[in-house]
């Protein structure tokens, strides 16, 4: 598959967070992530940057 | 035709084939949604199917009374969708003499060699190009 996978930018490090994201929703509380499978992650982070063409997202700790 | 679209956990995989399928192929194609959970199953009847049921014994009643089987990698591995799809789920839709198209992804750590990493709606697309080869008057 290739829909965006989800990152967390930390220095240098990217760490994975959730893979094949089907949506991205802004929350009170942080980042809503939810896959293709319907799998949900929430994340107190921010986007930092979105290289679509690459199917990454990048976010940052708040 | 009849199509039966099998999902399970919260149902968009099987709500965007219901949506495909009914759109690129018609009103009179028969879609029946089979949903491991009636969550998912009302997504599925929801997005155009024209009958459902929920559960173990719904897949194995119909899975011999329908033309294809569609869905993920998912419907033929006992215990996947984090357990919703039972070993008898996937015996039923493997001894289905029902053709079975199904889209290869899964949350089962299984890989299928040979196959494009694409993005899931091009995956859906071509499993309906795939439906309507079998359906020249389409």
């Amino acid at each position: 598959m290739c829909e965006a996978n989800v990152y967390l930018k930390k220095g240098q490090e990217e760490i994975l967070l959730v893979e094949n994201v089907d949506r991205v929703v802004p929350q009170e509380d942080g980042i809503l992530l939810e896959d293709i499978f319907g799998r949900r992650k929430l994340v107190r982070a921010k986007i930092k940057e979105m290289t679509l063409v690459d199917h990454k997202i990048f976010l940052e700790e708040v | 035709m009849r199509i039966m679209v099998i999902d399970g956990q919260g149902g968009g995989i099987g709500k965007h084939l219901t949506e495909k399928i009914r759109k690129g192929l018609g009103p009179e194609v028969e879609i029946i949604a089979i949903g491991t959970n009636s969550v998912a199953t009302s997504l599925m009847l929801r997005a155009g199917a024209n009958d459902g049921a929920t559960g173990e014994n719904a897949v194995i009643q119909n899975a011999d009374q329908v033309d294809f089987i569609v869905g993920s990698l998912a419907v033929i591995v006992a215990h996947s969708m984090l357990g919703e799809l039972t070993p008898a789920m996937a015996e039923a839709v493997g001894k289905s003499k029902a053709k079975k198209i199904l889209l290869p992804i899964n949350r089962s750590g299984i890989e299928i060699v040979g196959t494009m990493a694409e993005p899931l709606p091009h995956l859906i697309d071509a499993l309906v190009e795939r439906l309507r080869k079998e359906m020249p008057h389409v």
